[in-house]
Protein backbone atom coordinates (compact mmCIF):
# COMPACT_ATOMS: atom_id res chain seq x y z
CA UNK A 1 0.00 0.00 0.00
CA UNK A 2 1.39 3.10 -0.95
CA UNK A 3 2.34 5.49 2.35
CA UNK A 4 0.84 9.10 2.66
CA UNK A 5 2.61 11.76 0.76
CA UNK A 6 4.67 13.98 2.76
CA UNK A 7 2.58 17.18 3.93
CA UNK A 8 4.64 19.39 2.34
CA UNK A 9 4.19 17.70 -1.38
CA UNK A 10 0.22 17.42 -0.63
CA UNK A 11 1.06 21.26 -0.15
CA UNK A 12 2.72 22.04 -3.28
CA UNK A 13 0.03 19.53 -5.30
CA UNK A 14 -2.91 21.56 -3.73
CA UNK A 15 -1.24 24.85 -4.54
CA UNK A 16 -0.46 23.89 -7.83
CA UNK A 17 -3.99 22.33 -8.56
CA UNK A 18 -5.02 26.31 -7.39
CA UNK A 19 -2.87 28.21 -9.97
CA UNK A 20 -4.66 25.59 -13.05
CA UNK A 21 -7.79 26.33 -11.22
CA UNK A 22 -7.01 30.16 -11.00
CA UNK A 23 -5.63 30.12 -14.57
CA UNK A 24 -8.57 28.34 -15.92
CA UNK A 25 -10.89 31.35 -14.30
CA UNK A 26 -8.56 34.02 -15.46
CA UNK A 27 -8.79 32.39 -18.96
CA UNK A 28 -12.75 32.30 -19.14
CA UNK A 29 -12.63 36.64 -17.87
CA UNK A 30 -10.57 37.35 -20.41
CA UNK A 31 -12.34 35.65 -23.09
CA UNK A 32 -15.66 37.71 -22.07
CA UNK A 33 -13.11 40.67 -22.48
CA UNK A 34 -12.41 39.74 -26.01
CA UNK A 35 -16.02 39.28 -26.47
CA UNK A 36 -17.03 42.66 -25.45
CA UNK A 37 -14.49 44.02 -27.50
CA UNK A 38 -15.95 42.37 -30.74
CA UNK A 39 -19.22 43.11 -29.90
CA UNK A 40 -18.47 46.90 -28.99
CA UNK A 41 -16.38 47.35 -32.43
CA UNK A 42 -19.40 45.53 -34.29
CA UNK A 43 -21.38 47.40 -32.82
CA UNK A 44 -19.59 51.00 -32.97
CA UNK A 45 -18.51 50.00 -36.50
CA UNK A 46 -22.49 50.11 -37.22
CA UNK A 47 -23.25 53.14 -35.46
CA UNK A 48 -20.52 55.56 -37.49
CA UNK A 49 -20.77 53.68 -40.66
CA UNK A 50 -24.85 54.93 -40.73
CA UNK A 51 -24.42 57.99 -39.24
CA UNK B 1 -40.57 46.62 23.58
CA UNK B 2 -37.34 46.97 22.91
CA UNK B 3 -34.42 45.41 25.25
CA UNK B 4 -31.65 47.28 26.51
CA UNK B 5 -28.43 46.43 25.56
CA UNK B 6 -26.10 44.27 28.23
CA UNK B 7 -22.56 45.56 29.21
CA UNK B 8 -21.74 42.03 27.83
CA UNK B 9 -23.42 43.08 24.75
CA UNK B 10 -21.39 46.15 24.37
CA UNK B 11 -18.11 44.36 25.44
CA UNK B 12 -18.59 42.19 23.00
CA UNK B 13 -18.96 44.79 19.92
CA UNK B 14 -16.07 46.41 21.41
CA UNK B 15 -13.82 43.54 21.14
CA UNK B 16 -14.74 43.03 17.59
CA UNK B 17 -14.16 46.51 16.49
CA UNK B 18 -10.62 46.22 18.46
CA UNK B 19 -9.48 42.87 16.55
CA UNK B 20 -10.80 44.95 12.71
CA UNK B 21 -8.47 48.20 14.30
CA UNK B 22 -5.69 45.88 14.58
CA UNK B 23 -6.60 44.30 11.18
CA UNK B 24 -5.79 48.31 10.23
CA UNK B 25 -2.87 48.76 12.17
CA UNK B 26 -1.06 45.88 10.52
CA UNK B 27 -2.78 47.00 6.67
CA UNK B 28 -0.93 50.07 7.60
CA UNK B 29 2.88 48.75 7.14
CA UNK B 30 2.30 48.53 3.67
CA UNK B 31 2.55 52.17 3.10
CA UNK B 32 4.99 52.33 6.25
CA UNK B 33 7.52 49.97 4.38
CA UNK B 34 6.74 51.82 1.03
CA UNK B 35 7.74 55.43 3.05
CA UNK B 36 10.89 53.83 4.74
CA UNK B 37 12.09 52.37 1.31
CA UNK B 38 11.29 55.11 -0.63
CA UNK B 39 12.90 57.75 2.07
CA UNK B 40 9.35 58.97 2.51
CA UNK B 41 10.34 60.05 6.27
CA UNK B 42 7.52 62.54 6.48
CA UNK B 43 4.73 60.04 5.51
CA UNK B 44 6.87 57.35 7.56
CA UNK B 45 5.97 59.73 10.45
CA UNK B 46 2.37 59.77 9.63
CA UNK B 47 2.16 56.10 8.99
CA UNK B 48 3.18 55.19 12.65
CA UNK B 49 0.97 57.80 14.40
CA UNK B 50 -1.59 56.28 13.10
CA UNK B 51 -0.86 52.28 13.23
CA UNK B 52 -0.50 53.40 17.11
CA UNK B 53 -3.70 55.37 16.87
CA UNK B 54 -5.55 52.51 15.56
CA UNK B 55 -3.18 49.70 17.83
CA UNK B 56 -3.55 51.30 21.20
CA UNK B 57 -7.44 51.16 21.17
CA UNK B 58 -7.25 47.89 19.41
CA UNK B 59 -5.15 46.25 22.57
CA UNK B 60 -7.86 48.08 25.11
CA UNK B 61 -11.00 46.58 23.74
CA UNK B 62 -8.95 42.75 23.21
CA UNK B 63 -8.23 43.02 27.51
CA UNK B 64 -12.06 44.57 27.22
CA UNK B 65 -13.71 41.77 25.59
CA UNK B 66 -11.54 39.08 27.64
CA UNK B 67 -13.93 37.20 29.01
CA UNK B 68 -16.96 38.56 27.56
CA UNK B 69 -15.48 36.83 24.08
CA UNK B 70 -16.94 33.37 25.09
CA UNK B 71 -20.67 34.46 24.81
CA UNK B 72 -22.34 33.92 21.85
CA UNK B 73 -22.85 36.50 19.12
CA UNK B 74 -26.05 36.48 17.50
CA UNK B 75 -26.77 38.28 14.54
CA UNK B 76 -27.44 41.66 15.69
CA UNK B 77 -24.39 42.06 17.05
CA UNK B 78 -22.39 41.39 13.64
CA UNK B 79 -24.45 43.71 11.69
CA UNK B 80 -23.93 46.91 14.68
CA UNK B 81 -19.98 45.37 14.07
CA UNK B 82 -20.20 45.90 10.72
CA UNK B 83 -21.70 49.20 10.83
CA UNK B 84 -19.36 50.79 13.14
CA UNK B 85 -16.19 49.58 11.19
CA UNK B 86 -17.31 51.41 8.08
CA UNK B 87 -17.64 54.65 10.36
CA UNK B 88 -14.63 53.83 12.47
CA UNK B 89 -11.56 52.65 10.20
CA UNK B 90 -12.43 55.76 7.75
CA UNK B 91 -12.21 57.81 10.58
CA UNK B 92 -8.69 56.48 11.80
CA UNK B 93 -7.41 55.93 8.39
CA UNK B 94 -7.62 59.90 7.63
CA UNK B 95 -4.81 60.22 10.11
CA UNK B 96 -2.08 60.29 7.43
CA UNK B 97 -4.10 61.75 4.48
CA UNK B 98 -4.94 65.33 6.85
CA UNK B 99 -1.08 65.17 7.88
CA UNK B 100 -0.29 65.08 4.09
CA UNK B 101 -1.89 68.58 3.61
CA UNK B 102 -3.35 67.42 0.38
CA UNK B 103 -6.76 68.32 1.54
CA UNK B 104 -8.42 70.91 2.07
CA UNK B 105 -10.38 70.20 5.03
CA UNK B 106 -10.84 67.12 7.54
CA UNK B 107 -14.47 66.31 6.70
CA UNK B 108 -12.79 66.01 2.51
CA UNK B 109 -9.98 63.25 4.06
CA UNK B 110 -12.93 61.69 6.16
CA UNK B 111 -14.99 61.86 2.62
CA UNK B 112 -11.67 60.30 0.92
CA UNK B 113 -11.29 57.23 3.73
CA UNK B 114 -15.10 56.45 3.26
CA UNK B 115 -14.46 56.70 -0.33
CA UNK B 116 -11.63 54.17 0.07
CA UNK B 117 -13.23 52.08 2.41
CA UNK B 118 -17.05 51.69 0.74
CA UNK B 119 -14.63 51.16 -3.12
CA UNK B 120 -16.46 53.97 -4.44
CA UNK B 121 -13.60 56.02 -5.44
CA UNK B 122 -14.56 59.89 -5.53
CA UNK B 123 -12.13 62.23 -4.47
CA UNK B 124 -11.73 65.60 -2.77
CA UNK B 125 -7.46 65.31 -2.84
CA UNK B 126 -5.82 68.20 -4.07
CA UNK B 127 -2.63 67.96 -6.43
CA UNK B 128 -3.06 64.26 -6.68
CA UNK B 129 -0.22 64.06 -8.95
CA UNK B 130 2.28 65.19 -6.22
CA UNK B 131 0.99 63.14 -3.64
CA UNK B 132 3.72 61.00 -1.45
CA UNK B 133 3.52 58.18 -2.90
CA UNK B 134 3.21 55.74 0.12
CA UNK B 135 -0.12 58.07 0.95
CA UNK B 136 -1.26 56.86 -2.41
CA UNK B 137 -0.19 53.37 -1.57
CA UNK B 138 -2.64 53.67 1.80
CA UNK B 139 -5.46 55.25 -0.04
CA UNK B 140 -6.02 52.35 -2.35
CA UNK B 141 -4.81 49.83 1.04
CA UNK B 142 -8.10 51.24 2.23
CA UNK B 143 -10.41 50.40 -0.80
CA UNK B 144 -8.30 46.22 -1.03
CA UNK B 145 -9.45 46.64 2.71
CA UNK B 146 -12.68 47.54 2.27
CA UNK B 147 -13.53 45.51 -1.14
CA UNK B 148 -11.84 42.37 0.45
CA UNK B 149 -14.06 43.29 3.47
CA UNK B 150 -11.75 44.16 7.18
CA UNK B 151 -14.37 41.75 8.92
CA UNK B 152 -13.71 38.80 6.57
CA UNK B 153 -9.53 39.61 7.20
CA UNK B 154 -10.30 39.62 11.18
CA UNK B 155 -12.35 36.23 10.55
CA UNK B 156 -9.70 34.95 8.60
CA UNK B 157 -7.13 35.68 11.48
CA UNK B 158 -8.87 35.78 14.72
CA UNK B 159 -11.68 32.75 13.86
CA UNK B 160 -13.64 35.10 16.29
CA UNK B 161 -16.67 33.54 17.62
CA UNK B 162 -20.19 34.62 16.22
CA UNK B 163 -17.89 34.25 12.72
CA UNK B 164 -21.32 33.27 10.91
CA UNK B 165 -23.18 36.56 11.84
CA UNK B 166 -20.61 38.82 11.16
CA UNK B 167 -20.11 37.17 7.26
CA UNK B 168 -23.63 37.35 6.68
CA UNK B 169 -24.05 40.92 7.99
CA UNK B 170 -21.54 41.69 5.46
CA UNK B 171 -23.56 40.58 2.08
CA UNK B 172 -21.48 37.49 1.55
CA UNK B 173 -24.46 35.12 2.25
CA UNK B 174 -23.23 32.46 0.02
CA UNK B 175 -21.39 29.56 1.63
CA UNK B 176 -19.27 28.21 -0.83
CA UNK B 177 -17.51 25.63 1.72
CA UNK B 178 -18.78 24.10 4.80
CA UNK B 179 -17.37 26.97 7.04
CA UNK B 180 -16.92 30.26 7.31
CA UNK B 181 -13.11 30.20 7.56
CA UNK B 182 -12.62 27.93 4.62
CA UNK B 183 -15.13 30.47 2.61
CA UNK B 184 -13.03 33.47 3.15
CA UNK B 185 -9.75 31.80 2.54
CA UNK B 186 -10.87 30.41 -0.88
CA UNK B 187 -11.89 34.33 -0.96
CA UNK B 188 -8.19 35.38 -0.46
CA UNK B 189 -6.88 32.78 -2.76
CA UNK B 190 -8.73 34.21 -5.72
CA UNK B 191 -7.58 37.57 -5.24
CA UNK B 192 -3.86 36.56 -4.50
CA UNK B 193 -3.87 34.22 -7.89
CA UNK B 194 -5.57 37.52 -9.43
CA UNK B 195 -3.00 39.92 -7.67
CA UNK B 196 -0.10 37.90 -9.14
CA UNK B 197 -1.23 37.99 -12.56
CA UNK B 198 -2.83 41.51 -12.71
CA UNK B 199 0.29 43.17 -11.01
CA UNK B 200 2.61 40.86 -13.26
CA UNK B 201 1.07 42.15 -16.28
CA UNK B 202 0.75 45.52 -15.57
CA UNK B 203 4.21 46.17 -14.47
CA UNK B 204 5.71 44.73 -17.39
CA UNK B 205 3.30 46.80 -19.57
CA UNK B 206 4.35 50.33 -17.33
CA UNK B 207 8.37 48.95 -18.29
CA UNK B 208 7.54 48.10 -22.05
CA UNK B 209 4.71 50.57 -23.22
CA UNK B 210 4.90 53.32 -20.83
CA UNK B 211 8.70 53.52 -20.68
CA UNK B 212 8.42 53.67 -16.39
CA UNK B 213 11.29 52.39 -14.03
CA UNK B 214 10.52 48.96 -12.80
CA UNK B 215 10.04 50.14 -9.42
CA UNK B 216 7.57 53.36 -10.34
CA UNK B 217 6.21 50.81 -12.63
CA UNK B 218 5.31 48.01 -9.70
CA UNK B 219 3.91 51.06 -8.00
CA UNK B 220 1.37 52.24 -10.44
CA UNK B 221 0.48 48.32 -10.75
CA UNK B 222 0.20 47.13 -7.50
CA UNK B 223 -2.28 50.75 -7.01
CA UNK B 224 -4.19 50.12 -9.88
CA UNK B 225 -4.32 46.34 -9.26
CA UNK B 226 -6.41 46.99 -5.30
CA UNK B 227 -8.15 49.35 -7.02
CA UNK B 228 -9.48 47.47 -10.24
CA UNK B 229 -9.82 44.02 -8.27
CA UNK B 230 -11.78 45.35 -5.51
CA UNK B 231 -13.80 47.31 -7.98
CA UNK B 232 -12.75 50.52 -6.16
CA UNK B 233 -11.64 53.53 -9.01
CA UNK B 234 -8.89 55.43 -7.16
CA UNK B 235 -5.74 56.06 -9.16
CA UNK B 236 -2.13 56.78 -8.21
CA UNK B 237 -2.52 59.73 -11.12
CA UNK B 238 -5.66 62.91 -11.54
CA UNK B 239 -6.38 62.07 -15.10
CA UNK B 240 -7.51 58.22 -14.04
CA UNK B 241 -6.55 55.60 -16.38
CA UNK B 242 -5.88 57.95 -19.45
CA UNK B 243 -2.86 58.79 -17.54
CA UNK B 244 -1.43 55.62 -19.01
CA UNK B 245 -2.41 56.07 -22.66
CA UNK B 246 -2.52 51.95 -23.65
CA UNK B 247 -4.92 49.60 -24.73
CA UNK B 248 -3.15 46.99 -23.20
CA UNK B 249 -3.36 48.63 -20.01
CA UNK B 250 -6.56 49.09 -20.19
CA UNK B 251 -7.35 45.62 -21.34
CA UNK B 252 -5.95 43.73 -18.22
CA UNK B 253 -8.04 46.67 -15.99
CA UNK B 254 -10.95 44.99 -17.93
CA UNK B 255 -10.44 41.74 -16.82
CA UNK B 256 -9.65 42.73 -13.14
CA UNK B 257 -12.59 44.28 -13.58
CA UNK B 258 -15.31 41.86 -14.52
CA UNK B 259 -13.46 39.49 -12.15
CA UNK B 260 -14.15 41.96 -9.34
CA UNK B 261 -17.72 42.35 -9.79
CA UNK B 262 -18.02 38.44 -10.40
CA UNK B 263 -19.92 36.89 -7.29
CA UNK B 264 -17.07 34.96 -5.33
CA UNK B 265 -19.97 31.59 -5.66
CA UNK B 266 -19.21 32.11 -9.62
CA UNK B 267 -15.40 32.23 -9.44
CA UNK B 268 -15.96 29.20 -7.21
CA UNK B 269 -18.15 27.69 -10.02
CA UNK B 270 -15.59 28.72 -13.02
CA UNK B 271 -12.93 27.14 -10.88
CA UNK B 272 -14.36 23.53 -10.45
CA UNK B 273 -15.68 23.59 -14.33
CA UNK B 274 -19.35 23.92 -13.24
CA UNK B 275 -21.52 23.61 -15.85
CA UNK B 276 -25.42 25.17 -16.68
CA UNK B 277 -24.05 28.39 -15.43
CA UNK B 278 -25.90 30.52 -18.20
CA UNK B 279 -28.73 28.85 -16.65
CA UNK B 280 -28.35 30.85 -13.15
CA UNK B 281 -30.66 33.96 -13.10
CA UNK B 282 -27.65 36.38 -11.97
CA UNK B 283 -25.74 35.46 -14.38
CA UNK B 284 -28.59 35.93 -17.01
CA UNK B 285 -29.34 39.24 -15.67
CA UNK B 286 -25.81 40.64 -15.64
CA UNK B 287 -25.04 40.19 -19.27
CA UNK B 288 -28.60 41.06 -20.59
CA UNK B 289 -28.01 44.60 -18.90
CA UNK B 290 -24.26 44.88 -19.78
CA UNK B 291 -25.15 44.06 -23.56
CA UNK B 292 -28.49 46.65 -23.77
CA UNK B 293 -26.07 49.45 -21.87
CA UNK B 294 -23.41 49.05 -23.74
CA UNK B 295 -25.78 49.24 -26.98
CA UNK B 296 -27.38 52.39 -25.76
CA UNK B 297 -24.24 54.10 -24.91
CA UNK B 298 -22.00 53.16 -28.15
CA UNK B 299 -25.72 54.17 -29.90
CA UNK B 300 -25.59 57.59 -28.22
CA UNK B 301 -22.31 58.08 -28.94
CA UNK B 302 -22.45 57.42 -32.06
CA UNK B 303 -25.15 59.67 -32.87
CA UNK B 304 -23.97 62.64 -30.85
CA UNK B 305 -20.95 62.73 -33.02
CA UNK B 306 -18.28 62.60 -29.92
CA UNK B 307 -15.71 60.24 -31.55
CA UNK B 308 -16.43 59.90 -36.05
CA UNK B 309 -14.02 56.52 -35.36
CA UNK B 310 -15.58 53.05 -34.80
CA UNK B 311 -11.92 52.28 -32.56
CA UNK B 312 -12.30 55.36 -30.43
CA UNK B 313 -15.45 54.96 -29.85
CA UNK B 314 -15.19 51.31 -29.21
CA UNK B 315 -12.43 52.06 -26.73
CA UNK B 316 -13.72 54.66 -24.49
CA UNK B 317 -17.26 53.60 -24.46
CA UNK B 318 -16.89 49.81 -23.62
CA UNK B 319 -14.18 50.80 -20.80
CA UNK B 320 -16.80 53.52 -19.53
CA UNK B 321 -19.45 51.31 -19.81
CA UNK B 322 -17.52 48.28 -18.14
CA UNK B 323 -16.19 50.85 -15.41
CA UNK B 324 -19.59 52.04 -13.99
CA UNK B 325 -21.43 48.83 -14.45
CA UNK B 326 -18.62 46.82 -12.30
CA UNK B 327 -18.87 49.85 -10.12
CA UNK B 328 -14.91 50.86 -10.49
CA UNK B 329 -15.34 54.13 -11.41
CA UNK B 330 -12.31 54.08 -13.76
CA UNK B 331 -12.13 56.30 -16.51
CA UNK B 332 -10.41 57.09 -19.53
CA UNK B 333 -11.91 60.25 -20.48
CA UNK B 334 -11.62 63.56 -18.38
CA UNK B 335 -14.40 64.85 -16.32
CA UNK B 336 -15.13 67.53 -18.88
CA UNK B 337 -15.28 65.37 -21.79
CA UNK B 338 -17.49 62.69 -19.61
CA UNK B 339 -20.06 65.69 -18.38
CA UNK B 340 -20.30 66.41 -22.18
CA UNK B 341 -21.90 62.81 -22.85
CA UNK B 342 -25.65 63.35 -23.52
CA UNK B 343 -28.73 61.95 -24.27
CA UNK B 344 -28.58 58.01 -24.74
CA UNK B 345 -24.95 57.50 -23.79
CA UNK B 346 -25.55 59.74 -20.28
CA UNK B 347 -28.50 57.28 -19.69
CA UNK B 348 -26.35 54.29 -20.35
CA UNK B 349 -23.75 54.90 -17.83
CA UNK B 350 -25.74 56.04 -15.50
CA UNK B 351 -28.17 53.30 -14.97
CA UNK B 352 -25.02 50.97 -15.73
CA UNK B 353 -23.98 52.74 -12.28
CA UNK B 354 -27.42 52.25 -10.83
CA UNK B 355 -27.54 48.60 -11.49
CA UNK B 356 -24.02 47.28 -10.19
CA UNK B 357 -22.41 43.80 -10.37
CA UNK B 358 -23.32 40.43 -8.95
CA UNK B 359 -24.04 39.86 -5.36
CA UNK B 360 -21.33 38.39 -3.00
CA UNK B 361 -18.56 40.92 -5.05
CA UNK B 362 -16.85 43.83 -4.36
CA UNK B 363 -19.80 46.05 -6.58
CA UNK B 364 -22.12 48.23 -5.75
CA UNK B 365 -25.66 49.48 -6.44
CA UNK B 366 -28.31 47.55 -6.42
CA UNK B 367 -26.61 44.08 -7.56
CA UNK B 368 -27.97 41.58 -10.95
CA UNK B 369 -29.89 39.45 -8.60
CA UNK B 370 -32.25 42.03 -7.23
CA UNK B 371 -32.84 43.26 -10.71
CA UNK B 372 -33.02 39.99 -12.14
CA UNK B 373 -35.57 39.09 -9.02
CA UNK B 374 -37.18 42.31 -9.10
CA UNK B 375 -38.46 41.63 -13.16
CA UNK B 376 -39.26 38.32 -12.24
CA UNK B 377 -41.65 39.11 -9.57
CA UNK B 378 -43.02 41.55 -11.55
CA UNK B 379 -43.57 39.19 -14.51
CA UNK B 380 -44.71 36.46 -12.47
CA UNK B 381 -47.80 39.21 -11.00
CA UNK B 382 -48.56 40.18 -14.74
CA UNK B 383 -48.59 36.51 -15.88
CA UNK B 384 -50.91 35.68 -13.26
CA UNK B 385 -53.39 38.63 -13.83
CA UNK B 386 -53.64 37.77 -17.35
CA UNK B 387 -53.98 33.65 -17.04
CA UNK B 388 -57.12 32.01 -15.73
CA UNK B 389 -57.95 31.87 -12.52
CA UNK B 390 -56.52 29.00 -11.04
CA UNK B 391 -53.46 28.59 -13.22
CA UNK B 392 -50.31 27.77 -11.39
CA UNK B 393 -47.32 30.10 -12.56
CA UNK B 394 -43.84 28.29 -11.48
CA UNK B 395 -42.52 30.51 -8.86
CA UNK B 396 -38.80 28.50 -9.04
CA UNK B 397 -35.21 30.12 -10.88
CA UNK B 398 -32.10 28.56 -11.35
CA UNK B 399 -29.24 29.87 -9.06
CA UNK B 400 -26.62 27.28 -8.71
CA UNK B 401 -29.74 24.97 -8.71
CA UNK B 402 -33.33 25.30 -8.60
CA UNK B 403 -34.27 27.89 -5.78
CA UNK B 404 -37.86 29.17 -4.85
CA UNK B 405 -38.98 32.72 -5.29
CA UNK B 406 -41.08 33.00 -2.00
CA UNK B 407 -43.82 36.57 -1.31
CA UNK B 408 -41.17 37.22 1.39
CA UNK B 409 -37.97 36.96 -0.31
CA UNK B 410 -39.75 39.05 -3.47
CA UNK B 411 -40.98 41.59 -0.68
CA UNK B 412 -37.56 41.76 0.36
CA UNK B 413 -35.81 42.42 -2.63
CA UNK B 414 -38.45 45.13 -3.90
CA UNK B 415 -38.21 46.69 -0.58
CA UNK B 416 -34.25 47.16 -0.86
CA UNK B 417 -34.43 48.22 -4.43
CA UNK B 418 -37.14 50.46 -3.94
CA UNK B 419 -34.82 51.64 -0.93
CA UNK B 420 -31.50 52.72 -3.62
CA UNK B 421 -33.92 54.21 -5.91
CA UNK B 422 -34.90 56.48 -2.62
CA UNK B 423 -31.24 57.17 -1.99
CA UNK B 424 -30.10 58.41 -5.83
CA UNK B 425 -33.28 60.62 -5.69
CA UNK B 426 -31.85 61.74 -2.27
CA UNK B 427 -28.58 62.86 -3.38
CA UNK B 428 -30.14 64.38 -6.76
CA UNK B 429 -32.54 66.38 -5.11
CA UNK B 430 -29.46 67.58 -2.66
CA UNK B 431 -27.19 68.65 -5.64
CA UNK B 432 -30.09 70.34 -7.57
CA UNK B 433 -31.16 72.25 -4.14
CA UNK B 434 -27.36 73.32 -4.28
CA UNK B 435 -28.15 74.70 -8.21
CA UNK B 436 -26.24 71.83 -10.52
CA UNK B 437 -28.41 70.70 -13.08
CA UNK B 438 -30.14 67.49 -12.47
CA UNK B 439 -28.66 65.31 -14.86
CA UNK B 440 -24.97 65.81 -13.11
CA UNK B 441 -26.52 66.13 -10.12
CA UNK B 442 -28.25 62.43 -10.50
CA UNK B 443 -25.34 61.06 -11.89
CA UNK B 444 -22.77 62.08 -9.13
CA UNK B 445 -25.52 60.58 -6.44
CA UNK B 446 -25.90 57.40 -8.33
CA UNK B 447 -21.94 57.31 -8.68
CA UNK B 448 -21.54 57.83 -4.59
CA UNK B 449 -24.52 55.39 -3.67
CA UNK B 450 -23.58 52.75 -5.59
CA UNK B 451 -19.92 52.78 -4.85
CA UNK B 452 -18.40 53.59 -8.52
CA UNK B 453 -16.97 56.70 -8.30
CA UNK B 454 -16.75 57.99 -12.04
CA UNK B 455 -17.61 61.89 -11.99
CA UNK B 456 -19.04 65.02 -14.16
CA UNK B 457 -16.82 67.39 -11.90
CA UNK B 458 -19.63 67.63 -8.78
CA UNK B 459 -17.67 65.93 -6.59
CA UNK B 460 -15.00 68.97 -6.30
CA UNK B 461 -12.92 70.64 -3.09
CA UNK B 462 -14.54 73.35 -1.89
CA UNK B 463 -18.23 72.07 -2.65
CA UNK B 464 -20.51 72.36 -0.25
CA UNK B 465 -20.31 70.77 3.28
CA UNK B 466 -23.85 69.20 3.72
CA UNK B 467 -23.50 67.97 0.00
CA UNK B 468 -20.57 66.57 1.51
CA UNK B 469 -22.00 64.96 4.69
CA UNK B 470 -25.03 63.52 2.24
CA UNK B 471 -22.58 61.89 -0.43
CA UNK B 472 -20.57 60.15 2.65
CA UNK B 473 -23.93 59.16 4.08
CA UNK B 474 -25.09 57.43 0.40
CA UNK B 475 -21.87 55.65 0.35
CA UNK B 476 -21.60 54.69 3.69
CA UNK B 477 -25.54 53.13 3.49
CA UNK B 478 -25.22 52.18 -0.21
CA UNK B 479 -22.09 50.00 0.93
CA UNK B 480 -23.76 48.44 3.60
CA UNK B 481 -27.14 47.57 1.71
CA UNK B 482 -28.93 49.44 4.45
CA UNK B 483 -29.76 46.63 6.98
CA UNK B 484 -26.46 46.94 8.84
CA UNK B 485 -27.15 50.42 9.04
CA UNK B 486 -30.79 49.71 9.95
CA UNK B 487 -29.41 47.53 12.42
CA UNK B 488 -27.28 50.13 14.14
CA UNK B 489 -30.10 52.46 14.60
CA UNK B 490 -32.24 50.27 16.42
CA UNK B 491 -29.41 49.10 18.59
CA UNK B 492 -28.62 52.82 19.28
CA UNK B 493 -32.42 53.16 19.83
CA UNK B 494 -32.28 50.37 22.37
CA UNK B 495 -29.75 51.85 24.42
CA UNK B 496 -31.05 55.21 24.44
CA UNK B 497 -35.18 54.28 25.53
CA UNK B 498 -34.24 49.98 25.87
CA UNK B 499 -35.49 48.79 29.36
Amino acid sequence: MPSDPHPVVRWLRRRAENIVQGTRGLAIEATIVLVLIVVAFALSFLVVALR
Amino acid sequence: MLLRPSVTDLRLIAHDLGRILAVVAAAGLLPLGWAIFRGEWSAAGWFLLMIGTAAVPAAAAEFLGWGARRQRVDWSHGLVVVALTWLVVPAVGTLPLWLSGHWGRWLDTFFDAMSGITTTGLSLVQDLDHLPESVNIWRHTLQFLGGQGIVLAALTFFSASGALSMYQAEGREERIFPSVISTARFIWLVSVIHGVVGVTALTVDGILVQGFEPVRSFFHAINVFMAAFDTGGFTPQSTSIAYYHSALYEGVLAVLMVAGAMSFGLHHALWNRRRGLLRNLEVRTILTTFGILLAVTIVGLGISGVFTHAPALTRRGLFQVLSAHTGTGFSTVSTTELSRWSGLAFVGITVAMALGGMSSSTAGGVKSLRIGLTVKAMADSIREALLPEGAVVPDTFQQYGVQRLTPRMAQSVMAVSLLYVGLYLLGAGVGYAYGYPLDQALFESVSASAAVGLSVGVTAPGMPILMELVMILQMWVGRLEFVAVFALLGFMASLAVGE
